[in-house]
């Protein structure tokens, strides 16, 4: 049906009635009980025509942070009419169309592919999904794998930084001589292990998302944005990878201030806390093999 | 608060998703020492300012709280041996609500009492990290 925005005024595509958010403005509105009501609240047909400029300067206060524009582009378009989005109509267009369509859209225009996800949408179409975008990841990845000289690299960065650590170099030594084919054995496992993964991901992520008031639709709204924010891993090949983890964590960012119906910044602060807290350690790892490399190339 | 019992159902939700997380972590460090076998493992933060991080301890947390020695885990993070046990807590919940349909409860706390949750999360976050802050640099004061 359709649902007109009191503050705005335009009209837009919505499957359900209540408390919901306009994509165009950002607005809080309740849609009332009445689902034959065409046009709703403060019905006042014929609608306008769809806006093709960017939102409104009101947008800064919603969920959409502004990023509301009208849809364009085929990427776009697969969920431009707030239908689900392209992957759970699978059925009608073909498992290919709706992977490539899912894919790109989330991708190349998140904003507008977010608005087409529900929250209480079936979180196995959202995993199956997530997992066959890692898998296809992985299996771009295999050929780096089988060439992938192992831990020569790390020991030459260790032995070139004249940093002497026996027990490293032995470990090093270890996943160097392990050949190529325990590096296919990691990547098949991981690919297989994936869901259980996806699944305590997910709940460490709903955690925080309580925490910072952001899990107004429950659980399986996380697990469902943290699915189809998988995306970017299937080009996660080598040197990618890292830049894939960083565009997958943006897309979660959005994708649960969607589906939680709540601001960007308690998303942000929901998805990265954990990294902050937990990872610190990592952090300081990276700057610390930043040096290393550093110096080696010296 | 709020606290509804629906049906016996086997539906996963979020505790199931805790719990399995549970299971799987506490079993690995029950059996698989991972600080033993890969030697970088540690914090690094630790290792070259002194200082711990607020997540220091964690791994001897789940190791010690897998072999049962809640004194030794307790030792090492506090917080960390409270959230190891919720989360053993939850994995039992989930072995009961996964293969008997137990039912588990949904509770709905009120905007204040969420805010007073958080603010206790926080709290205890932050108290812990000092615990854990002293008896790294300033044992003497314990």
């Amino acid at each position: 049906m359709q649902a007109r925005c009191p503050h705005c005024r335009n009209v837009f595509p919505t499957e359900r009635t209540g408390v919901q958010f306009c994509p165009h403005c950002g607005r809080e509105i309740d849609v009332p009980n009445a689902a034959a009501t065409p046009v709703a609240p403060g019905a006042v047909p014929p609608p306008p025509p769809p806006p093709s400029g960017p939102a409104p300067s009101s947008a800064s206060e919603g969920w959409n942070g502004g990023a509301s524009g009208a849809a364009s582009g085929p990427a776009a378009s697969a969920n431009a009419e707030g239908e689900r989005v392209a992957w759970e109509r699978r059925a009608e267009l073909g498992w290919g169309k709706a992977l490539w369509l899912t894919w790109k859209g989330s991708l190349f225009a998140p904003e507008s592919f977010w608005r087409g996800v529900r929250p209480d949408g079936p979180p196995v179409d959202a995993l199956l999904y997530a997992w066959i975008v890692f898998a296809v990841g992985k299996l771009l990845s295999l050929p780096f794998a089988l060439v992938s000289p192992g831990g020569n690299w790390a020991q030459e960065i260790l032995r070139q930084s004249g940093e002497q650590n026996p027990q490293m170099t032995r470990y090093l030594e270890a996943v160097g001589q392990s050949g190529p084919w325990s590096a296919v054995g990691g990547l098949a496992l991981s690919a297989l292990l994936f869901p259980v993964g996806l699944v305590i991901i997910a709940a460490i992520l709903h955690l925080f998302a309580l925490l910072f008031s952001a899990a107004k639709n429950g659980y399986w709204a996380t697990f469902r944005a943290l699915a189809y924010a998988c995306s970017p891993y299937a080009f996660a090949i080598s040197c990618l990878g890292l830049v894939s983890w960083i565009y997958s964590v943006v897309l979660t960012i959005l994708g649960l201030a969607r589906l939680q119906e709540t601001t960007h910044g308690k998303a942000a602060a929901a998805t990265l806390t954990p990294f902050v807290l937990t990872c610190c350690s990592c952090c300081v790892l990276g700057v610390v093999f930043a040096g290393l490399l550093g110096s080696a190339m010296h | 608060m709020k606290v509804d019992w629906p049906k016996p159902n086997r539906i996963p939700g979020m505790i199931d998703a805790l719990g399995i997380a549970g299971l799987l972590g506490l079993l690995i460090a029950r059996f698989i020492p991972v600080a033993k076998w890969v030697p970088f493992w540690g914090c690094p933060l630790r290792q070259t300012t002194g200082w711990p991080c607020p997540a220091c301890g964690l791994t001897r947390v789940a190791d010690r709280v897998a072999h049962f020695n809640l004194p030794g885990a307790w030792h090492a993070n506090p917080l960390g041996t409270v959230a190891a046990l919720l989360f053993a807590l939850a994995a039992v919940l989930t072995l009961l609500h996964l293969v008997f349909r137990m039912p588990l409860p949904e509770v709905t706390l009120t905007a204040r009492e969420a805010r007073a949750v958080r603010a206790l999360v926080v709290l205890a976050a932050v108290v812990n990290y000092a615990f854990v802050v002293v008896q790294a640099k300033f044992p003497q004061l314990l």
